[in-house]
């Protein structure tokens, strides 16, 4: 089976690895797990208080694909608002790599992830404006 | 069970009288296929001795002077009898089998994985690389303990006690283990 260029392209030259402060106040973390294939997705954004997403990185441990679709989704979403990162799809990574059947599951993980790390974001701000800052 | 050709009594996958097949089953119970019970603990030399058996009953090369029906069903049971060797032998495969009736996890969805179990998966694959023997130890010990288990879980229900619901959180949790262990540098 052939893989398409631009997930090569990613797999060999991944965007935005590495990770951010998960304990501070403007990171939000996702970490996702594919029961089916044994692959784990850390995926982080650092969110300012306009709500745009200012940095993002990634740290997959899984297949070609997965790595390639999380690298992708963190250069999709840098730059934008959590909205728009909150509205992608799967679809739209699996389509952009041109993933096999076989490998849809990968692209699913990256939304997954997306919007656990979002989640984990709105937590930490929920907790932040429950305490008074002195 | 008769013949479907002569009503013989049948005591095989093929009639002692004329020596028509049994029709293969449309969705086949892969231990019923070769005679077994449903059961995890089962040798693998049973299940070759079983598939050899019935393999000799239902080979397509008996069958090539036969009707066209019936070399189709000869060449049906074949493949399920394969298939139903390749499942059964390979522990991982019959586990999810007995427990789902799928020999593998489905595509998406499946069980929860707890935060804490992805967490520490994590942490060791990024342990791995300064510290391959501290994480191969850890990962050894936590196969261990998911074997011990799946032991006692299917133990118990083969004396009719408890349920195999818990089976695939525990089969998902191994897979990311063995799938640690497996890219550990060496």
């Amino acid at each position: 089976m052939a893989y398409s260029d631009k997930l090569i392209e990613h797999y060999e030259n991944p965007r935005n690895m590495g990770s951010l402060d998960k304990n501070a106040e403007d990171v939000g973390t996702g970490l996702v797990g594919a029961p089916a294939c044994g692959d784990v997705m850390k995926l982080q954004l650092k969110i300012n208080d306009d709500g745009i997403i200012e940095d993002a990185k990634f740290k997959t441990f899984g297949c070609g694909s997965a790595i390639a679709s999380s690298s992708l989704v963190t250069e999709m979403v840098k730059g934008k608002s959590i909205d728009f990162a909150e509205g992608i799809k799967n679809t739209m990574i699996a389509e952009e790599l041109a993933l096999p059947p076989v490998k849809i599951h990968c692209s699913v993980l990256a939304e997954d992830a997306i919007k656990a790390a979002i989640a984990d974001y709105r937590k930490k701000q929920a907790e932040r404006a429950a305490t008074p800052s002195e | 069970m008769i013949c479907w050709k002569c009503h013989e009594r049948l005591s095989s996958l093929r009639c002692a009288s004329c020596g028509a097949l049994v029709p293969p089953p449309a969705q086949p119970e892969l231990f019923g296929a070769l005679g077994l019970d449903r059961r995890y603990h089962v040798e693998a030399e049973a299940i070759d001795g079983a598939w050899r058996r019935r393999s000799k009953d239902t080979h397509p090369d008996r069958f090539a002077a036969s009707s066209a029906v019936e070399r189709r069903m000869a060449l049906q049971w074949t493949a399920t009898l394969n298939e139903a060797r390749r499942v059964l032998r390979d522990p991982v495969a019959r586990a999810w089998y007995l427990a789902t009736g799928k020999p593998h996890p489905a595509e998406s969805g499946g069980p929860k994985l707890s935060p804490e179990f992805l967490e520490e998966i994590f942490e060791l694959r990024m342990a791995a690389d300064d510290e391959p023997d501290a994480v191969r130890d850890t990962a050894a010990k936590l196969r261990a303990r998911l074997d011990a288990d799946l032991e006692d879980l299917f133990s118990r229900w083969e004396r009719g006690e408890g349920d195999l619901s818990p089976v695939p959180e525990r089969l998902s949790r191994l897979k990311y283990v063995d799938n640690l262990l497996r890219e550990l540098p060496a």
